[in-house]
């Protein structure tokens, strides 16, 4: 049984520019999580995915369809919900004049838990942060103290809202290995994200979702396969290849060359890598550079919706 | 449980807020001081500017007497730097000495004495026209040599003497207790509100009930900190006399807390930004702080003024803390104020409840 269920769901809010009229904001947004996964939600901004989160989380009404976490309604029961979940808004802020340390014993507090809360900083790598207020910490320190009081619970599902967003590499390269570690503990973990390699390198599976509608749902690999299935072999050789042998090697669907540099377009690379090899080797032709690059998500979000996901 | 601990983070969080506490603290002292230095009522003395046109000695010996009084203050000078005084309002009257004032032992008609008077301050006049009178019937009685038929016997039946700052001190407490409880919670939750605080605590399973009754018990023990400090330094410092007991004192600190947080809840539920907060509460705020019965009793406004301004929350507050202080009035004497303070909490209390949403207030 998934332990979060979402089944068409629809959220309607007034258009911006005409208070008259509405807008589906979520549309019949349907998916299932299983117990332990790492389930994206992957968009540009506007795409529906933080009011799909925060419908989730209680904090929007649910008007139309229905969400149930670990068999309890969120419509009629958010109270009993509030104490299973955890939750990392996208951007959050704390009391200003309460220490690390005890606002997690604060927040423990709220679900009646008496927790050690210089462990949880330990976690996330703040212990040396304890009396320090939350104003004096970086952008992705402040994260990872989200995160650490969304645990506070030990919640059964973890919503993280773009954890990484406005965050340096380091930063967030930091707060990937957090996640990967509170996912190795067998946490359900939901994310929002609309950084492909976040989505790439973190979920199990992911929803891409775009005007309030998801509009593809797998595992990250899958999608590639499914919506973008050419790579790029991009080679450099000490002398010209012949085009017409090259064309007709199977799976090669175009060849396209620029300062010295072939770049084909393959369906599978691992085949026309063989054959590109063996061909060279038969010819004396020496092969002075090579690159495979597969298909990114947002290849795939490109070829569904025509657009590149960005900001 | 969880009541205890969140009351006890704010205390904490009241405490590290050192703009909080100047507005709660040093602000209302330093208002007190204000009114307690400076001394509305004036010397209590009458200004009398004497002209003498006389060259009499006796004339001189007269003026020495009039300095001597408790209730005069004399200037002299010529009629002219005199009569411009008392133009400009900086004399209650100014009398003129004829030439042959007191020259002649044996004159049989009166020395007419002019006396000019400020129109605008008919009542100092009057005061100075009647000491003046009285001085020289003494004077007359004297040196004609008649008995003396009356005498006047004056005993002071008011024991304690109403100064200014016993008035003000009481209308200083209401208003910082106003103030405390309207500007602090509101700028409180609407700071949560605009920075995301509200709806992170939202998605907890804290209570509402909590959170507001952690709010509310806080700031009840702020306002009656605050008032014992503001009164021990009026009674210390400034000698306020303060007659009643201390149980209804805090009695009516916790009433008017109630009051003015619920507004203060209500206030914060509909504003969005800070700015717009602070705009809502000036308008509930100021017209209180003037018709409130805080700095001047409202006996100096028209009657129909009067009849409105009683209603005015602030003015039950003031109203029972001035009693409580300067009458030793006890909780049965100020049943009225009681009742106006609890019909303004239900008030409040109801727009609480409507406007100061929890979910509303995450989302905003």
């Amino acid at each position: 049984m998934p332990i979060v269920e979402v089944k068409n769901l629809f959220k309607y809010y007034f258009r911006p520019d005409n208070a008259k009229e509405k807008f589906a904001a979520v549309n019949d947004v349907s998916f299932a999580i299983e117990e332990g996964e790492t389930f994206g939600i992957l968009g540009p901004n506007g795409a529906g995915k933080t009011t799909t989160l925060e419908m989730l989380e209680g904090l929007k009404v649910i008007e139309k369809g229905e969400a149930v976490i670990a068999g309890i309604s969120v419509k009629n029961d958010p109270m009993k919900v509030k104490q299973i979940i955890g939750v990392q808004l996208q951007e959050s802020h704390y009391f200003d004049y309460l220490k690390l340390k005890e606002l997690l014993d604060l927040f423990g507090e709220f679900y009646h838990r008496k927790i050690d809360g210089l462990k949880l900083l330990r976690e996330v790598q703040l212990e040396d942060k304890k009396e320090a207020y939350p104003r004096q910490l970086s952008g992705g320190q402040k994260q990872r103290l989200s995160i650490a009081s969304a645990l506070v619970n030990d919640p059964k599902v973890l919503f993280l809202d773009e954890p990484t967003t406005g965050l340096d590499p380091q930063a967030r390269h930091n707060l990937w290995e957090l996640v990967r570690q509170i996912k190795a503990k067998g946490k359900t973990v939901v994310l929002t994200t609309h950084y492909m390699e976040e989505a790439q390198v973190l979920c199990d599976r992911l929803a891409i979702m775009d005007h309030g509608k998801i509009i593809a749902l797998d595992t990250p690999d899958n999608l590639v396969n499914k919506y973008a299935p050419i790579s790029h072999i991009i080679l450099k050789t000490d002398q010209p290849l012949p085009d017409e042998e090259m064309k007709n090697i199977p799976h090669v669907q175009s060849i396209s060359s620029e300062n010295d540099f072939y770049d084909f377009w393959v369906s599978n690379p691992e085949e026309v890598l063989l054959r590109l090899v063996e061909f060279a080797k038969s010819r004396g032709i020496k092969i002075l550079s090579l690159r495979v690059e597969r298909s990114t998500l947002e290849d795939v979000f490109l070829s569904l919706t025509g657009r590149e996901l960005r900001d | 449980m969880t009541l205890f601990k969140l009351t006890i983070a704010n205390i904490k969080m009241y405490i590290r807020d050192r703009q909080a506490l100047f507005w709660a603290f040093f602000f209302p002292l330093l208002l007190m001081t204000v009114f307690g230095v400076m001394n509305f009522e004036g010397s209590g003395k009458l200004t009398l500017g004497v002209v003498n046109l006389s060259p009499s000695p006796a004339a001189g010996e007269f003026i020495s007497t009039l300095e001597k009084s408790e209730s005069l203050k004399i200037t002299k000078d010529s009629r002219e730097i005199e009569e411009a005084a008392l133009k400009k309002g900086d004399r209650d009257a100014v009398m003129i000495l004829p030439e042959d004032f007191l020259a002649d032992p044996q004159k049989a008609s009166p020395y007419s004495i002019k006396v000019l008077v400020n129109k605008g301050r008919p009542q100092q006049s009057g005061t100075a026209l009647s000491v003046l009178g009285s001085i020289f019937s003494e004077m007359e009685r004297q040196m004609t040599q008649k008995p003396k038929l009356f005498a006047i016997e004056t005993e002071d039946v008011a024991a304690r003497n109403l100064r200014y700052i016993d008035f003000v001190v009481p209308g200083v407490v209401a208003l910082s207790i106003m103030q405390l409880s309207i500007f602090g919670i509101g700028f409180t939750i609407v700071e949560y509100k605009r920075k995301g605080v509200m709806k992170r605590l939202f998605v907890t399973p804290l209570k509402p009930l909590d959170f507001t009754l952690s709010h509310v018990i806080m700031r009840l023990m702020v306002s009656i900190f605050q008032v014992s400090i503001l009164f021990a330094v009026a009674i210390f410092v400034f000698n306020v006399n303060m007659i009643g007991n201390f149980v209804s004192l805090y009695l009516f600190v916790i009433l008017g807390g109630l009051l003015f947080l619920s507004f203060g809840f209500a206030l914060a539920g509909i504003s969005k930004t800070e700015d717009a907060l602070q705009g809502l509460t000036q308008v509930f705020v100021f017209p209180q702080m003037f018709l409130g019965n805080v700095f001047f009793s409202t006996d100096a406004m028209p009657e129909w003024l009067q009849k409105a301004v009683v209603y005015l929350p602030l003015n039950y507050l003031s109203d029972a803390i001035r009693k409580i202080s300067t009458e030793g009035a006890g909780i049965m004497d100020l049943q009225r104020d009681i009742i106006g303070i609890l019909v303004w909490i239900a008030i409040g209390f109801i727009l609480a409840i409507k406007l100061f949403r929890w979910r509303e207030a995450a989302n905003s």
